[in-house]
Protein backbone atom coordinates (compact mmCIF):
# COMPACT_ATOMS: atom_id res chain seq x y z
CA UNK A 1 0.00 0.00 0.00
CA UNK A 2 2.78 2.43 0.95
CA UNK A 3 4.62 1.50 -2.22
CA UNK A 4 1.53 2.44 -4.25
CA UNK A 5 1.33 5.75 -2.41
CA UNK A 6 5.00 6.34 -3.27
CA UNK A 7 4.30 5.57 -6.95
CA UNK A 8 1.31 7.92 -6.91
CA UNK A 9 3.36 10.72 -5.34
CA UNK A 10 6.14 10.18 -7.89
CA UNK A 11 3.66 10.49 -10.75
CA UNK A 12 2.06 13.58 -9.16
CA UNK A 13 5.51 15.15 -8.66
CA UNK A 14 6.39 14.64 -12.33
CA UNK A 15 3.07 16.14 -13.47
CA UNK A 16 3.71 19.23 -11.32
CA UNK A 17 7.35 19.42 -12.52
CA UNK A 18 6.12 19.22 -16.13
CA UNK A 19 3.53 21.96 -15.63
CA UNK A 20 6.10 24.17 -13.94
CA UNK A 21 8.78 23.68 -16.60
CA UNK A 22 6.32 24.06 -19.47
CA UNK A 23 4.92 27.24 -17.97
CA UNK A 24 8.39 28.67 -17.45
CA UNK A 25 9.36 27.79 -21.00
CA UNK A 26 6.20 29.48 -22.30
CA UNK A 27 7.01 32.53 -20.20
CA UNK A 28 10.55 32.62 -21.58
CA UNK A 29 9.42 32.09 -25.17
CA UNK A 30 6.30 34.24 -25.40
CA UNK A 31 5.97 36.64 -22.47
CA UNK A 32 9.44 37.76 -21.36
CA UNK A 33 10.58 38.88 -24.85
CA UNK A 34 7.50 41.10 -25.08
CA UNK A 35 7.58 42.36 -21.52
CA UNK A 36 11.32 43.08 -21.37
CA UNK A 37 11.92 43.96 -25.03
CA UNK A 38 12.51 47.62 -24.32
CA UNK A 39 12.51 48.37 -20.58
CA UNK A 40 11.22 50.40 -18.85
CA UNK A 41 8.62 51.36 -21.53
CA UNK A 42 7.77 47.75 -22.48
CA UNK A 43 7.35 46.86 -18.78
CA UNK A 44 4.97 49.77 -18.22
CA UNK A 45 3.03 48.90 -21.41
CA UNK A 46 2.78 45.21 -20.50
CA UNK A 47 1.62 45.95 -16.96
CA UNK A 48 -1.03 48.29 -18.34
CA UNK A 49 -2.76 45.39 -20.16
CA UNK A 50 -5.95 44.70 -18.18
CA UNK A 51 -6.36 41.07 -17.20
CA UNK A 52 -9.91 39.82 -16.93
CA UNK A 53 -10.20 36.57 -14.99
CA UNK A 54 -6.51 35.67 -14.86
CA UNK A 55 -5.43 33.15 -12.23
CA UNK A 56 -2.11 32.76 -10.43
CA UNK A 57 0.49 30.35 -11.82
CA UNK A 58 3.80 31.05 -10.08
CA UNK A 59 2.80 31.04 -6.42
CA UNK A 60 0.79 27.84 -6.05
CA UNK A 61 3.15 25.86 -8.26
CA UNK A 62 6.43 27.25 -6.95
CA UNK A 63 6.68 25.43 -3.66
CA UNK A 64 4.40 22.61 -4.89
CA UNK A 65 6.88 20.96 -7.28
CA UNK A 66 9.48 20.89 -4.50
CA UNK A 67 6.99 19.67 -1.86
CA UNK A 68 5.68 16.90 -4.13
CA UNK A 69 9.24 15.75 -4.87
CA UNK A 70 9.99 15.77 -1.15
CA UNK A 71 6.82 13.78 -0.36
CA UNK A 72 7.69 11.23 -3.07
CA UNK A 73 11.25 10.95 -1.72
CA UNK A 74 10.02 10.33 1.83
CA UNK A 75 7.39 7.81 0.72
CA UNK A 76 9.76 5.88 -1.55
CA UNK A 77 12.86 6.07 0.70
CA UNK A 78 12.42 2.63 2.31
CA UNK A 79 12.30 0.69 -0.98
CA UNK A 80 14.35 2.96 -3.23
CA UNK A 81 17.89 1.77 -3.92
CA UNK A 82 19.29 2.96 -7.25
CA UNK A 83 16.43 5.42 -7.72
CA UNK A 84 17.24 7.13 -4.43
CA UNK A 85 19.96 9.35 -5.92
CA UNK A 86 17.60 10.53 -8.70
CA UNK A 87 14.85 11.23 -6.17
CA UNK A 88 17.29 13.18 -4.01
CA UNK A 89 18.64 15.05 -7.04
CA UNK A 90 15.15 16.02 -8.19
CA UNK A 91 14.22 17.21 -4.68
CA UNK A 92 17.47 19.15 -4.20
CA UNK A 93 17.02 20.87 -7.58
CA UNK A 94 13.42 21.69 -6.63
CA UNK A 95 14.55 23.15 -3.33
CA UNK A 96 17.34 25.16 -4.97
CA UNK A 97 15.06 26.55 -7.67
CA UNK A 98 12.38 27.52 -5.13
CA UNK A 99 14.95 29.23 -2.97
CA UNK A 100 16.53 31.17 -5.84
CA UNK A 101 13.09 32.24 -7.01
CA UNK A 102 11.92 33.39 -3.60
CA UNK A 103 15.15 35.10 -2.56
CA UNK A 104 16.42 36.56 -5.82
CA UNK A 105 14.41 36.31 -9.06
CA UNK A 106 10.92 37.13 -7.76
CA UNK A 107 12.01 40.23 -5.74
CA UNK A 108 14.05 41.36 -8.78
CA UNK A 109 11.16 41.19 -11.24
CA UNK A 110 8.81 42.75 -8.70
CA UNK A 111 11.22 45.65 -8.27
CA UNK A 112 11.29 46.08 -12.07
CA UNK A 113 7.48 46.09 -12.20
CA UNK A 114 7.15 48.45 -9.26
CA UNK A 115 9.84 50.95 -10.16
CA UNK A 116 9.69 50.98 -13.98
CA UNK A 117 9.14 54.58 -15.02
CA UNK A 118 9.97 56.03 -11.62
CA UNK A 119 13.74 55.41 -11.45
CA UNK A 120 16.56 55.71 -14.00
CA UNK A 121 16.01 53.67 -17.18
CA UNK A 122 19.61 52.38 -17.05
CA UNK A 123 18.94 50.85 -13.65
CA UNK A 124 15.79 49.08 -14.91
CA UNK A 125 17.66 47.82 -18.00
CA UNK A 126 20.46 46.43 -15.81
CA UNK A 127 17.95 44.66 -13.56
CA UNK A 128 16.03 43.29 -16.57
CA UNK A 129 19.26 41.89 -18.06
CA UNK A 130 20.19 40.29 -14.74
CA UNK A 131 16.73 38.77 -14.43
CA UNK A 132 16.72 37.42 -18.00
CA UNK A 133 20.14 35.80 -17.48
CA UNK A 134 19.12 34.28 -14.13
CA UNK A 135 15.80 33.09 -15.52
CA UNK A 136 17.47 31.23 -18.41
CA UNK A 137 19.86 29.45 -16.06
CA UNK A 138 16.94 28.57 -13.80
CA UNK A 139 15.00 27.19 -16.78
CA UNK A 140 17.89 24.89 -17.75
CA UNK A 141 18.26 23.67 -14.14
CA UNK A 142 14.49 23.10 -13.91
CA UNK A 143 14.51 20.99 -17.06
CA UNK A 144 17.24 18.87 -15.45
CA UNK A 145 15.06 18.47 -12.34
CA UNK A 146 12.10 17.42 -14.48
CA UNK A 147 14.15 14.82 -16.39
CA UNK A 148 15.68 13.54 -13.11
CA UNK A 149 12.19 12.94 -11.71
CA UNK A 150 11.21 10.92 -14.83
CA UNK A 151 14.40 8.84 -14.56
CA UNK A 152 13.64 8.30 -10.85
CA UNK A 153 10.19 6.93 -11.71
CA UNK A 154 11.62 4.58 -14.33
CA UNK A 155 14.32 3.18 -12.03
CA UNK A 156 11.88 3.07 -9.13
CA UNK A 157 9.46 0.91 -11.15
CA UNK A 158 12.26 -1.51 -12.07
CA UNK A 159 13.57 -1.91 -8.56
CA UNK A 160 10.17 -2.01 -6.86
CA UNK A 161 9.43 -5.01 -9.11
CA UNK A 162 12.75 -6.56 -8.07
CA UNK A 163 11.98 -5.93 -4.39
CA UNK A 164 8.48 -7.34 -4.89
CA UNK A 165 9.86 -10.53 -6.46
CA UNK A 166 12.54 -10.84 -3.74
CA UNK A 167 9.95 -10.39 -0.99
CA UNK A 168 7.69 -12.98 -2.62
CA UNK A 169 10.61 -15.44 -2.88
CA UNK A 170 11.55 -14.83 0.74
CA UNK A 171 7.94 -15.41 1.84
CA UNK A 172 7.80 -18.63 -0.20
CA UNK A 173 11.10 -19.76 1.36
CA UNK A 174 9.83 -18.95 4.84
CA UNK A 175 6.65 -20.90 4.19
CA UNK A 176 8.61 -23.88 2.86
CA UNK A 177 10.91 -23.81 5.89
CA UNK A 178 7.92 -23.58 8.23
CA UNK A 179 6.24 -26.54 6.51
CA UNK A 180 9.47 -28.54 6.71
CA UNK A 181 9.91 -27.68 10.41
CA UNK A 182 6.32 -28.66 11.21
CA UNK A 183 6.79 -31.87 9.19
CA UNK A 184 10.01 -32.72 11.08
CA UNK A 185 8.31 -32.11 14.43
CA UNK A 186 5.39 -34.32 13.37
CA UNK A 187 7.75 -37.11 12.28
CA UNK A 188 9.82 -36.86 15.48
CA UNK A 189 6.75 -37.03 17.65
CA UNK B 1 15.28 -6.62 -29.43
CA UNK B 2 17.29 -5.05 -26.59
CA UNK B 3 18.23 -2.05 -28.76
CA UNK B 4 14.61 -1.65 -29.86
CA UNK B 5 13.46 -1.72 -26.26
CA UNK B 6 16.01 0.98 -25.40
CA UNK B 7 14.85 3.13 -28.34
CA UNK B 8 11.21 2.64 -27.30
CA UNK B 9 12.15 3.70 -23.77
CA UNK B 10 13.96 6.79 -25.14
CA UNK B 11 10.95 7.83 -27.22
CA UNK B 12 8.65 7.24 -24.26
CA UNK B 13 10.87 9.59 -22.24
CA UNK B 14 10.91 12.19 -25.04
CA UNK B 15 7.11 11.99 -25.42
CA UNK B 16 6.66 12.39 -21.65
CA UNK B 17 8.92 15.46 -21.53
CA UNK B 18 7.09 16.94 -24.53
CA UNK B 19 3.66 16.35 -23.00
CA UNK B 20 4.80 17.85 -19.69
CA UNK B 21 6.05 20.99 -21.43
CA UNK B 22 2.96 21.15 -23.64
CA UNK B 23 0.68 20.91 -20.60
CA UNK B 24 2.60 23.48 -18.57
CA UNK B 25 2.79 25.93 -21.46
CA UNK B 26 -0.91 25.69 -22.22
CA UNK B 27 -1.85 26.06 -18.54
CA UNK B 28 0.37 29.15 -18.30
CA UNK B 29 -1.18 30.50 -21.48
CA UNK B 30 -4.73 29.87 -20.21
CA UNK B 31 -4.09 31.41 -16.79
CA UNK B 32 -1.80 34.33 -17.54
CA UNK B 33 -1.89 35.24 -21.24
CA UNK B 34 -5.31 34.49 -22.76
CA UNK B 35 -7.16 36.70 -20.20
CA UNK B 36 -4.97 39.56 -21.44
CA UNK B 37 -5.92 39.41 -25.12
CA UNK B 38 -9.47 38.08 -24.80
CA UNK B 39 -11.07 40.46 -22.32
CA UNK B 40 -12.05 43.19 -24.78
CA UNK B 41 -11.58 42.12 -28.41
CA UNK B 42 -10.59 43.42 -30.93
CA UNK B 43 -8.75 46.18 -29.00
CA UNK B 44 -7.19 43.76 -26.51
CA UNK B 45 -6.02 41.51 -29.39
CA UNK B 46 -4.45 44.48 -31.17
CA UNK B 47 -2.80 45.57 -27.95
CA UNK B 48 -1.42 42.06 -27.40
CA UNK B 49 -0.07 41.59 -30.92
CA UNK B 50 1.65 44.98 -30.98
CA UNK B 51 5.45 44.67 -30.97
CA UNK B 52 5.87 40.92 -30.86
CA UNK B 53 9.43 39.97 -29.85
CA UNK B 54 9.53 36.21 -29.73
CA UNK B 55 13.03 34.78 -29.35
CA UNK B 56 12.02 31.15 -28.84
CA UNK B 57 9.16 29.24 -30.37
CA UNK B 58 6.61 27.46 -28.28
CA UNK B 59 3.62 26.39 -30.38
CA UNK B 60 5.55 25.38 -33.50
CA UNK B 61 8.22 23.66 -31.40
CA UNK B 62 5.84 21.62 -29.27
CA UNK B 63 2.54 21.12 -31.11
CA UNK B 64 3.57 19.01 -34.11
CA UNK B 65 5.80 16.69 -32.11
CA UNK B 66 3.83 15.67 -29.02
CA UNK B 67 1.41 13.31 -30.75
CA UNK B 68 4.12 12.10 -33.12
CA UNK B 69 6.53 11.22 -30.29
CA UNK B 70 3.77 9.22 -28.57
CA UNK B 71 2.94 7.41 -31.82
CA UNK B 72 6.59 6.50 -32.46
CA UNK B 73 6.98 5.26 -28.87
CA UNK B 74 3.86 3.11 -29.25
CA UNK B 75 4.94 1.72 -32.63
CA UNK B 76 8.31 0.77 -31.16
CA UNK B 77 6.64 -1.23 -28.38
CA UNK B 78 4.86 -3.51 -30.88
CA UNK B 79 6.00 -7.12 -30.32
CA UNK B 80 7.94 -6.06 -27.22
CA UNK B 81 7.16 -7.84 -23.97
CA UNK B 82 6.40 -4.72 -21.97
CA UNK B 83 3.46 -3.66 -19.84
CA UNK B 84 3.92 -0.10 -21.13
CA UNK B 85 2.30 -0.87 -24.47
CA UNK B 86 -1.31 -0.74 -23.30
CA UNK B 87 -0.76 2.58 -21.50
CA UNK B 88 1.12 4.28 -24.31
CA UNK B 89 -1.49 2.92 -26.75
CA UNK B 90 -4.31 4.57 -24.80
CA UNK B 91 -2.37 7.84 -24.57
CA UNK B 92 -1.62 7.85 -28.31
CA UNK B 93 -5.22 7.05 -29.17
CA UNK B 94 -6.53 9.97 -27.11
CA UNK B 95 -3.84 12.28 -28.53
CA UNK B 96 -4.78 11.46 -32.11
CA UNK B 97 -8.52 11.68 -31.41
CA UNK B 98 -7.85 15.20 -30.11
CA UNK B 99 -5.71 16.09 -33.12
CA UNK B 100 -8.54 17.41 -35.38
CA UNK B 101 -9.76 19.58 -32.50
CA UNK B 102 -6.25 21.01 -32.14
CA UNK B 103 -6.14 21.87 -35.84
CA UNK B 104 -9.62 23.41 -35.72
CA UNK B 105 -8.69 25.51 -32.68
CA UNK B 106 -5.50 26.70 -34.33
CA UNK B 107 -7.31 27.73 -37.52
CA UNK B 108 -10.20 29.35 -35.60
CA UNK B 109 -8.05 31.50 -33.32
CA UNK B 110 -5.77 32.39 -36.24
CA UNK B 111 -8.86 33.61 -38.13
CA UNK B 112 -9.99 35.72 -35.17
CA UNK B 113 -6.53 37.31 -34.79
CA UNK B 114 -6.30 38.01 -38.53
CA UNK B 115 -9.78 39.56 -38.53
CA UNK B 116 -8.86 41.80 -35.58
CA UNK B 117 -5.61 42.92 -37.21
CA UNK B 118 -7.22 43.60 -40.59
CA UNK B 119 -10.16 45.49 -39.07
CA UNK B 120 -12.72 42.81 -40.02
CA UNK B 121 -13.60 41.76 -36.48
CA UNK B 122 -17.28 40.85 -36.21
CA UNK B 123 -19.27 40.98 -32.93
CA UNK B 124 -20.17 37.27 -33.08
CA UNK B 125 -16.45 36.45 -32.88
CA UNK B 126 -16.69 37.13 -29.15
CA UNK B 127 -18.76 33.93 -28.90
CA UNK B 128 -16.11 32.09 -30.91
CA UNK B 129 -13.44 33.28 -28.46
CA UNK B 130 -15.59 32.14 -25.53
CA UNK B 131 -16.06 28.68 -27.10
CA UNK B 132 -12.35 28.51 -27.90
CA UNK B 133 -11.45 29.28 -24.28
CA UNK B 134 -13.72 26.49 -23.00
CA UNK B 135 -12.27 24.04 -25.51
CA UNK B 136 -8.79 25.13 -24.44
CA UNK B 137 -9.55 23.89 -20.92
CA UNK B 138 -10.92 20.66 -22.38
CA UNK B 139 -7.67 19.98 -24.21
CA UNK B 140 -5.68 20.88 -21.08
CA UNK B 141 -7.70 18.29 -19.13
CA UNK B 142 -7.14 15.75 -21.89
CA UNK B 143 -3.40 16.47 -21.97
CA UNK B 144 -3.25 15.88 -18.21
CA UNK B 145 -4.77 12.43 -18.75
CA UNK B 146 -2.34 11.75 -21.61
CA UNK B 147 0.66 12.77 -19.46
CA UNK B 148 -0.50 10.50 -16.61
CA UNK B 149 -0.92 7.61 -19.09
CA UNK B 150 2.66 8.16 -20.29
CA UNK B 151 3.87 8.05 -16.69
CA UNK B 152 1.93 4.83 -16.10
CA UNK B 153 3.64 3.47 -19.21
CA UNK B 154 7.03 4.32 -17.71
CA UNK B 155 5.96 2.74 -14.41
CA UNK B 156 4.99 -0.49 -16.21
CA UNK B 157 7.79 -0.51 -18.78
CA UNK B 158 9.72 -3.29 -17.03
CA UNK B 159 6.64 -5.39 -16.32
CA UNK B 160 5.71 -8.18 -18.75
CA UNK B 161 2.81 -7.58 -21.09
CA UNK B 162 -0.59 -8.58 -19.69
CA UNK B 163 -1.94 -11.05 -22.23
CA UNK B 164 -5.20 -12.97 -21.81
CA UNK B 165 -3.29 -16.23 -21.26
CA UNK B 166 -1.14 -14.62 -18.54
CA UNK B 167 -4.16 -13.14 -16.78
CA UNK B 168 -5.98 -16.49 -16.82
Amino acid sequence: MRKQIASFLLIAAIVVWGIWCGGQYFNEARVTPKRLSNPPDSVVAYNAIPMNGDLPFFFPLNPLFFLMSLAALIAAWRWARRSRKWLVLSTVIGFGVSLVLILYLAPLIWSIDREAGSILAAEIIARADAWKFGNRIRLIVEMCGFVCSIIALHIWSAESNEVGVTEQMRRTNDQTMMTETVGDKYENS
Amino acid sequence: MKIRKDIARLFLFIATVYWGIWLGGYIFNALMVIPGWSHNPPDSILNYTREPHFLLYFFSLVNPWVSLASLIAWLLTIKLDTGARAWIGRATLIAWIMFPLQIWMMITIGGVFNAAMQGNFEPNMVNTISLWRNLDWLRIATATVILVLHLLAILNFNNPRQTKERIS
